[in-house]
């Protein structure tokens, strides 16, 4: 990393909390942490009753985290929920955020435009009757149409997924040879995307081109050649309709 | 913030989505076409969070803490999704319920942190505000009980500032007219034109 800003944190490593096994909304956060190498601890929930408990119960409640949800990173005193809120935090305390506003704008857009797509997603795999007392699996009060859905998904890919290959065009997403946050944002949720519904990014030269750029960045390199990485790990949560493990 | 500016409405009809997808939306120059956009002089800009953001910055209205800012505008963005995608529900009866849990959480977790106020920052209003009273509304809209107490008045004190306050006065206020939610697109909740705070 190129000099952490000294108001931020303290001592002890940065530790992010987020579900056990599961990449969804925290493995951006865990590549921008490998690439900038900022020592940290990744404390995971396990996805059981027991862990979902001492979720409910227990961690929620850290003191001083103000709008409980997961995943949230500590940061000495500081505590930081909502993923791109870390992203951004991060990328201050590195220096990694655009400097100039016509690029700060452009970054901004690009990272709405992926969270967009990213919540898309996450509507079309996740059952929101699940759970929902006394409506069970299927039947005619919450029939939740995954297909019927993912086929909207795939229309919604294939109006957007090409304004990404033209932005990828020039290298990452604000050109130049420099990663900012929202390029692991940007990596993160449509690799999500390309094992989900690889159909619209066929032929995109210049995202596949971006995918192995970032694989290749020094400090993400070991973690994508590695056991963990390739044991494979959920996308989303166990429970969606497509979680994506093998 | 005082500046200029003009409302470019496309209509909720055939032809409005004609206008759009024929030859606005991939004519206009924009790198991600989308609604709503904001043009200001040479500048195209377009998502609502990117937008206020820029606006934020140039007219001084941003958090003075930047991480709990940033906190705070995700934590809006999160439950303004949620009932976005229920509201485009056909179940929307069935799921309104967890959104209610939801909502109440949010609500109190914005109360708590907002404390005395005035604003959600203290003294200072920022585009964060903005985004809060604005759908704060569409909530109130859905769940008039959940927004009594200290949020009601927080909603009242952004409704109330000067030039708020002249605009929703207003002959050209569109929120006695306007919906919440795009009532072409299969939305079982648009959020009923009302009449504002």
């Amino acid at each position: 990393s190129s000099g952490i800003n000294a108001e931020y944190g303290g001592a002890m490593p940065v530790k992010l909390v987020y579900w056990d096994g599961v990449r969804g909304l925290a493995e951006a956060v865990r590549l921008f942490l490998l690439y900038i190498g900022e020592p940290f601890e990744y404390e995971r929930i396990e996805l059981s009753k027991e862990g979902f408990g001492r979720w409910i119960g227990e961690i929620r409640h850290t003191p001083g985290l103000l709008f409980p949800n997961l995943p949230f990173l500590m940061d000495g005193d500081t505590l930081v929920s909502q993923s791109v809120a870390i992203m951004r935090y991060l990328g201050r305390k590195h220096g990694l955020v655009p400097e100039i506003e016509a690029d700060q704008m452009k970054c901004e857009v690009v990272e709405q435009e992926i969270i967009d797509l990213k919540v898309r997603m996450n509507s079309t795999c996740y059952d929101p009757f699940m759970g929902i007392p006394g409506i069970k699996e299927g039947c005619d009060a919450g029939v939740f149409d995954h297909e019927f859905m993912k086929a909207n998904f795939i229309k919604r890919l294939e109006d957007r997924v090409p304004m990404f290959e033209e932005l990828l065009g020039a290298g990452f997403c604000l050109g130049g040879h420099t990663p900012c946050y929202v390029d692991f944002l940007v990596y993160e949720y449509l690799d999500h995307m390309r094992r989900f519904v690889p159909g619209p990014f066929e032929g995109r030269a210049n995202i596949a081109a971006f995918m192995e750029r970032v694989e290749g960045l020094k400090g993400l390199k070991d973690w994508f050649e590695g056991e963990e990485y390739k044991a494979g790990a959920y996308i989303n949560g166990p429970i969606a309709k497509w979680h994506g493990k093998e | 913030s005082g500046a200029e500016w003009k409302d470019v409405p496309i209509s909720c009809t055939e032809e409005g989505d004609q206008k759009w997808f024929g030859e606005m939306k991939f004519g206009m120059g924009l790198d991600f076409p989308n609604l709503p956009y904001m043009i200001d002089g040479d500048l195209k800009l377009t998502q609502s969070v990117a937008i206020l953001r820029y606006l934020g910055r140039k007219f001084d209205m941003m958090p003075p803490d930047v991480a709990r800012g940033d906190m705070v505008e995700q934590a809006i963005m999160d439950i303004r999704q949620f009932l976005g995608n229920i509201s485009y529900s056909p179940q929307f009866d069935i799921l309104k319920p967890v959104y209610l849990d939801k909502l109440r959480v949010h609500i109190e977790s914005l109360t708590n942190f907002m404390g005395d106020g005035p604003f959600l920052f203290g003294d200072k209003v920022t585009y964060i505000d903005f985004m809060a009273y604005a759908f704060l509304l569409c909530h109130r809209a859905l769940s008039p009980e959940n927004l009594e107490g200290p949020i009601d008045a927080y909603i009242g004190r952004v409704a109330n500032l000067p030039r708020i306050k002249e605009w929703l006065e207003s002959e050209e206020c569109t929120d006695r007219i306007y919906y919440f939610h795009y009532p072409r697109a299969h939305c079982t909740w648009p959020g009923a034109p009302g009449p504002g705070p």
